[in-house]
């Protein structure tokens, strides 16, 4: 019976032994299951690297292999369009504050008779801003509006709805300075130009909407920035 | 005889050290927070998987841990705003490693905080976008429900260092260093 319960404990009791205390150095227990074994030597606690574990062999360090489906393309894209789309909305942003600059100078010279800045350079300058500011701003929406859409959407208002609300502002005030403006200068260089009053109406309200406009825009730039 | 079966006993069950396996339950948590000089991102995940090996019993004088991977899929992160997530797993090649995984090695009790609550030293392993870096971190263990281990712990480290450069949001960079929070709630499996 002797060297039966003997051999039992042993057969039994080993494994406890094997796992019982196995220490480093420190005397900090330290058994992996199901992960690369760490070497003994390595002081678990230290930020030193354990180099002992080969690559090769960590499941958690090795790719998964996936196939590029057209949703993978799709959001490449889109991440392509939008990273455009904020650079053409800032060249916008810019180019529009000048627009809205050499515009208050020439407001300033026609209602209040200002004579600190040239009339014709300002006007030439303020047709430079209105060309390009209206081309990066188009350029900017349309790579927005065709960028590819995804389905995940936010419950409640955030802050990427709040952009887009943003957009029917400054979209339909920037379509229709341009128009505005062209207006303003074909009456008031024509044969029959329009009352002092109507002429001063139509600059006024076509600076007003340049403000309101590049508010929105400025706006929505915040709403992204700050979210 | 007698002697001999109370050895047998003695050897197949040393209290000491058999650790029980304790499962990632519902309420468990892991919270990145990175900064951009306009606002700051937090993102949270709460589909958390992986077990541990843990002797609670011997909580006083415990110092080791065995542990499966923690892992937390890349998708589960929501941070409020869908465009962002869906950049979040551009920058970390979620495709290629969905993903994030936290491996413990070692945890040393050093103080008890108040009854049943401890302050502890958790060592392992985070991978993220296929780079292995060492964490080792304070943590708190609280055992104040004996059946609902909760392990809590914050990490720190820079993007730069899982190879993941700094995003950009109109043209301003998101500062290099980041926290993680792991809030975990284990239960005997």
């Amino acid at each position: 019976m002797k060297p039966i319960a003997i051999f039992v404990a042993a057969v039994l009791g080993l494994p406890s032994f094997l796992f019982a205390d196995a220490r480093d150095m420190s005397g900090n227990f330290s058994l992996v299951q199901d992960a690369p074994i760490l070497v003994a030597e390595v002081d678990p606690f230290s930020m030193d690297e354990d180099e002992s574990t080969v690559a090769a062999d960590d499941p958690f360090l090795q790719p998964v292999q996936v196939e590029v489906t057209d949703e993978m393309r799709r959001y490449d894209r889109r991440y392509r369009m939008l990273k455009y789309h904020q650079g053409f909305a800032i060249a916008a942003l810019g180019l529009w504050a000048g627009q809205l600059i050499t515009g208050q100078i020439l407001y300033s010279q026609d209602n209040f008779k200002a004579t600190w800045a040239d009339s014709n350079r300002t006007r030439m300058a303020h047709q430079i801003f209105a060309y390009t500011s209206y081309s990066a701003y188009s350029t900017a929406m349309l790579l927005a509006i065709t960028a590819p859409k995804f389905d995940k959407k936010q419950a409640g208002r955030d802050a990427v709805s709040t952009h887009r609300a943003l957009a029917w502002v400054h979209g339909s005030t920037m379509m229709l300075l341009p128009w505005v403006g062209l207006v303003s200068a074909r009456l008031n260089s024509s044969t029959n130009p329009p009352s002092p009053t109507v002429s001063k109406a139509i600059k006024t309200g076509h600076l007003a909407a340049g403000y309101a406009g590049w508010g929105a825009l400025a706006g929505a730039m915040l709403t992204i920035l700050i979210d | 005889m007698k002697k001999l079966l109370l050895l047998c006993v003695l050897l197949v069950f040393p209290s000491r050290v058999w650790a029980e396996t304790w499962t990632v339950d519902a309420g468990s948590a892991v919270t990145y927070y990175v900064h951009h000089p306009m606002h700051e991102v937090v993102g949270v995940s709460k589909d958390i998987k992986g077990e541990i090996a843990f002797n609670a019993a011997a909580i006083s004088d415990f110092t080791g841990v065995a542990g499966k991977p923690i892992q937390a899929d890349w998708t589960s992160f929501d941070s409020d705003n869908g465009n962002r997530d869906q950049n979040v797993l551009k920058f970390v090649e979620a495709r290629q490693y969905p993903t994030i995984t936290f491996v413990p090695i070692a945890i040393r009790i050093e103080s008890e905080k108040s009854p049943n609550i401890y302050r502890a030293k958790l060592a392992g392993h985070l991978y993220v976008k296929g780079i292995k870096k060492k964490m080792v971190s304070d943590a708190t263990i609280d055992l104040s429900d004996p059946n609902r281990l909760r392990i809590r712990t914050r990490m720190e480290r820079k993007l730069t260092d899982f190879g993941i450069e700094p995003p950009s949001l109109l043209f301003i960079k998101t500062k290099d260093p980041f926290e993680m929070d792991i809030d975990l709630f284990f239960v005997k499996k």
